[in-house]
C-alpha cells in the first residue's frame, strides 16, 4: 500500500488532497502534517518501518517551519541514512516556479508543481510513485 | 552840423583809422590816385609820397610784385569787380603787411575803364599764418599730407579745391577725380539734407561738426565725423575721420548695455579692488538697493562678513588664478535676509590681456533650491509609499492565490458530485467561470507586480521564430487555433534583445487577445512580422478582429483595469502586463486600430546599449 504525507498549513488544501486521492486512488493512505517540524517528527517516527511514506507533498510557505527549512533539516538528518526515502514533490501556490530555482535544484526534490490541485496533477503525482 | 547823409572827409579818415582800413583809387595804368585812412600807420609812407608817384604793384613785396602787376593789368582788361584778394605789401621799414583788398571798376562816360577804387583791410594773424603756409606750399603739403584725417578744402559752392592723401584713401578717389567733384557727390542720400544744414552753418557761424555717411568711389558707404571751419578767404576746410569701426563698437556697446539692463540675471562689474563700477537694475533690486546706492561702493555691501570670508574670498582666489569661477554664493539683502546666488564670475581684460576688473552674473537660486529640496522630499516619500503599495499588492495577491487555487480544486471536485443538467450543475458552472477569471486576473496581476518589483530581469538575444512557435503550440493546446491563419515574417529582424519568458508571455497575451476579440464576421488572420527602424527592432502584431477605437482609448488602452469589450473573458491586466514587460527593457508599445477593422500593435525593442546592460 502506498502512503502519501501532505505537508500544508492550509486545512482546505489538505482536505482537497485527501478528497482527490480518495476519488482517484482510494488505496493510497494519506497522512497530514501542518508544517515542517510536524512532518520531520512523523518521518522520524516512521523510521525504517513500512509506515514510511512513498511521497511527501510539501508546501513552502508555512508557519513554524517552512518548506525550505524542512528540506535542509531532512537532508542533513537523513544524509548518512541509506534506508528508504520518500519522493518529495513541492506543491506551491507561488506563481513563478522559475523563482524557486533553489528548490528545483535540491536533490531531495523530485518535482515542483503549482497549485491548484487537479485530477491531472494528481495523476502525475501518482505516476511518480507507481513507477517505483 | 548839416545832416545830408554825406560823410565829411575828416570823419572818413577817423572811421578808416579805427577799422585799420584804407580807401584807395588807381587809374587805368595802375598808378595810385588816392589813398585815405591810416596809410602812415600801416605802410610807414606819407600819402604824398605815393599818390601820383607809384604804380600800385610797386607797393607789393618783391616776391609778389610780378603777380600783382599781371592781376591788376588783367582786371583793367576785364573790368571785373573783385573782393577780398590777399596781397602782401612791403612797408617802408621792409616788414610785410598783409591786406585783404576789394575793388570795383571806375567807368568813363564812353564806357571805357578809368581805373579801380576800393578798400584794403589789414588781415588778422591767422590769415597771415595761412598765407605763410600757402606761400611755403611744399611744407604745407607735407603737413596736410601726413595728417591722419582726411582734409578737404571746398569753395563756397561746395566744389573740392584741395584734398590730402588721407582724403583720397578714405574716399577711394584719386586727387584729380575729387577736385572735379562737389561735396554733394560724396554724400549718402541718407545724410544729404543734414549735410546741407551743416554746410550752411559753417558758412554762417565759422565752424561746425557733425557725423555723416559718405559714399566711396566703389559705391560703398562709411560713417565719418566731419569738423569744418570757414577760411578767411571764403573757402571751407573739413577734417574727416572714418568712424565706422567706432560706430560698430558703440552700437555693440549699446546693445550690450541694453542686454545687461534687461537681463533677469543680476550683473555687476567691479574694479579689481572690488569697487562697483556698474550694476544692472536686477542686481540692485535683488539686494534691495537702487543702482545709484550701489555704484562706487565695495562688494562687501552685498555680503555679510562671514560670507565675504568663507565664500567670496575663495571664489576671488580661484578667479584671479584661473580667470573665471562658477559657484553658489550667499548674499545679503538690505533687509538682512540671506539668499543664495548661482554666480559666474570672469576677469575683465584690456586689449593687452591685463586684468582690469571683474564681471559677475548671478541668479537668485534660493527658491529653486528650496523647491528642489521639497521635490526630493516628496519624491522620496512617494517612492517609499509606492514601494509599500507594490509590496502590499504583491503580498495580498500572493496570499489570495492559495484560497483561489483551493476554489479551483473544489470546483473540480464538485463537478463530479452534481447531477448534469440540474440546478446545482448550473450554479456550479457560474462558480467555475468566476473562479477561473479570478485565477487568471490574479495571475496577470502577480506577473505585473513581479516586473515592478524586479524591473530588470536578465536579457539576451531572443529568436522570434522559436518563441512564436512555442506560444502557438501552447495556445493551440489550450484554446484551439482551428480556422485561424497565423502568418509570420521575421526576415528583416530575426531576433530581439529581450527576456525570453517575457517575450513568450507577450506573444501569448497578444495571440489570446486576438482570439478573444476575433470578429464574428470573418475568420481570424493574425500577422506577426519584425522590422528595423532607426536601429531598433519593431515587432508588428496585426489581426483582423473587432479592433477598438484607439483614438478614444488613448494611453488608457495599456492601463490597468481597462476592458474594452464586454463578455470576452479578459482580465483587464493583459495589455498592462505586456507594456510593463516591454518597458522593463526600455521598450514601448503603440496601437493603431479602427473598430471593426482589426488591431495593429507595434512593439519597439531598443538596442541593448540603451538599457545599460
Amino acid at each position: 500500500m502506498k502512503r502519501v504525507l501532505c505537508v500544508d498549513d492550509d486545512p482546505t488544501t489538505r482536505f482537497i488532497v485527501r478528497k482527490f486521492f480518495a476519488r482517484v486512488a482510494p488505496e493510497v493512505e494519506i497522512g497530514e502534517a501542518e508544517q515542517g517540524e510536524d512532518a520531520l517528527r512523523q518521518l522520524e517516527a516512521s523510521g525504517d518501518t513500512n509506515k514510511m511514506p512513498d511521497l511527501v507533498l510539501l508546501d513552502l510557505n508555512m508557519p513554524v517551519m517552512d518548506g525550505w527549512t524542512f528540506l535542509n533539516r531532512y537532508g542533513r538528518e537523513t544524509g548518512r541514512d541509506e534506508g528508504k526515502r520518500p519522493v518529495i514533490a513541492v506543491l506551491t501556490s507561488a506563481m513563478q516556479v522559475e523563482d524557486l530555482k533553489d528548490v528545483q535544484a535540491n536533490p531531495l526534490v523530485s518535482g515542483c508543481f503549482q497549485k491548484p490541485v487537479t485530477r491531472q496533477l494528481l495523476e502525475r503525482l501518482l505516476g511518480m510513485i507507481r513507477s517505483e | 552840423m548839416e545832416n545830408t547823409g554825406h560823410i565829411e572827409e575828416k570823419d572818413w579818415e577817423a572811421l578808416l583809422g579805427r577799422a585799420g582800413a584804407v580807401r584807395w583809387k588807381i587809374d587805368e595804368r595802375g598808378t595810385v590816385l588816392g589813398l585815405h585812412g591810416p596809410v602812415k600807420k600801416l605802410l610807414g609812407y606819407e600819402v604824398e609820397e605815393l599818390v601820383g608817384r607809384v604804380a600800385v604793384w610797386e607797393l607789393a613785396a618783391e616776391s609778389e610784385r610780378a603777380g600783382v602787376r599781371s592781376r591788376v593789368e588783367g582786371r583793367m582788361e576785364s573790368g571785373e569787380a573783385f573782393s577780398r584778394q590777399m596781397v602782401e605789401l612791403k612797408k617802408r621799414d621792409g616788414a610785410a603787411l598783409y591786406l585783404q583788398v576789394s575793388g570795383e571798376p571806375i567807368w568813363k562816360q564812353d564806357r571805357t575803364l578809368a581805373g579801380y577804387e576800393g578798400m584794403a583791410v589789414e588781415c588778422g594773424e591767422e590769415v597771415r599764418m595761412a598765407r605763410a603756409l600757402q606761400a611755403n606750399e611744399g611744407r604745407w603739403r607735407e603737413y596736410v599730407g601726413a595728417a591722419p584725417y582726411g582734409i578737404f578744402v571746398v569753395d563756397a559752392k561746395g566744389f573740392y579745391r584741395e584734398v590730402n592723401e588721407a582724403a583720397c584713401r578714405l574716399t577711394g578717389y584719386g586727387r584729380e577725380d575729387l577736385l572735379g567733384l562737389n561735396v554733394q557727390d560724396l554724400l549718402d542720400e541718407e545724410t544729404l539734407s543734414r549735410a546741407a544744414g551743416h554746410f550752411a552753418r559753417v558758412q554762417r557761424e565759422g565752424s561746425a561738426s557733425g557725423t555723416f555717411r559718405l559714399r566711396k568711389a566703389d559705391g560703398s558707404g562709411f560713417w565719418c565725423s566731419v569738423v569744418a571751419s570757414r577760411l578767411p578767404w571764403g573757402d571751407l576746410i573739413g577734417f574727416v575721420e572714418d568712424i565706422t569701426p567706432k560706430r560698430k563698437v558703440e552700437a555693440y556697446q549699446r546693445q550690450l548695455l541694453t542686454a545687461f539692463e534687461q537681463a533677469r540675471d543680476g550683473i555687476v562689474i567691479t574694479r579689481l579692488d572690488g569697487k562697483v563700477l556698474y550694476v544692472n537694475r536686477s542686481w540692485a533690486s535683488q539686494h534691495g538697493m537702487t543702482v545709484a546706492e550701489v555704484v562706487g561702493r565695495g562688494i562687501d555691501c552685498f555680503h555679510t562678513e562671514r560670507q565675504m570670508r568663507e565664500e567670496v574670498k575663495p571664489s576671488l582666489e580661484v578667479l584671479l588664478a584661473c580667470g573665471t569661477d562658477s559657484r553658489e554664493i550667499h548674499h545679503k539683502h538690505s533687509n538682512g535676509r540671506e539668499f543664495l546666488m548661482s554666480m559666474n564670475t570672469a576677469l575683465v581684460k584690456d586689449a593687452e590681456g591685463q586684468a582690469i576688473g571683474i564681471i559677475a552674473i548671478g541668479q537668485d537660486v534660493t527658491q529653486e533650491r528650496e523647491q528642489q529640496a521639497e521635490k526630493e522630499r516628496l519624491l522620496k516619500e512617494l517612492s517609499v509609499s509606492h514601494q509599500d503599495l507594490t509590496e502590499f499588492s504583491y503580498i495580498t495577491s500572493h496570499n489570495l492565490r492559495g484560497p483561489v487555487t483551493n476554489l479551483v480544486s473544489l470546483c473540480d471536485l464538485m463537478t463530479e458530485c452534481v447531477e448534469p443538467g440540474s440546478e446545482a450543475a448550473e450554479l456550479l458552472e457560474g462558480l467555475v467561470q468566476s473562479t477561473a477569471r479570478l485565477e487568471r486576473t490574479l495571475e496577470d496581476l502577480l506577473r505585473v507586480l513581479r516586473i515592478k518589483r524586479n524591473p530588470m530581469p536578465s536579457g539576451g538575444d531572443v529568436e522570434l521564430e522559436p518563441a512564436l512557435r512555442a506560444v502557438r503550440k501552447f495556445v493551440e493546446a489550450e484554446w484551439g487555433l482551428d480556422g485561424v491563419e497565423l502568418a509570420e515574417d521575421f526576415g528583416k529582424a530575426p531576433r530581439v534583445w529581450f527576456n525570453e519568458s517575457y517575450l513568450r508571455s507577450i506573444l501569448q497575451h497578444l495571440l489570446i487577445n486576438s482570439l478573444r476579440y476575433r470578429s464574428p464576421e470573418r475568420s481570424l488572420r493574425v500577422e506577426v512580422r519584425s522590422e528595423l527602424r532607426d536601429g531598433a527592432v519593431e515587432l508588428i502584431f496585426q489581426d483582423n478582429g473587432q479592433g477598438l477605437d484607439t483614438e478614444r482609448a488613448g494611453d488608457r488602452l495599456f492601463g490597468l483595469q481597462r476592458r474594452y469589450h464586454a463578455g470576452s473573458g479578459g482580465t483587464g491586466v493583459g495589455l498592462y502586463l505586456v507594456k510593463s514587460q516591454l518597458e522593463a527593457f526600455g521598450g514601448s508599445i503603440r496601437a493603431k486600430s479602427l473598430p471593426g477593422e482589426g488591431l495593429q500593435l507595434t512593439l519597439s525593442f531598443p538596442e541593448p546599449k540603451e538599457v545599460g546592460r
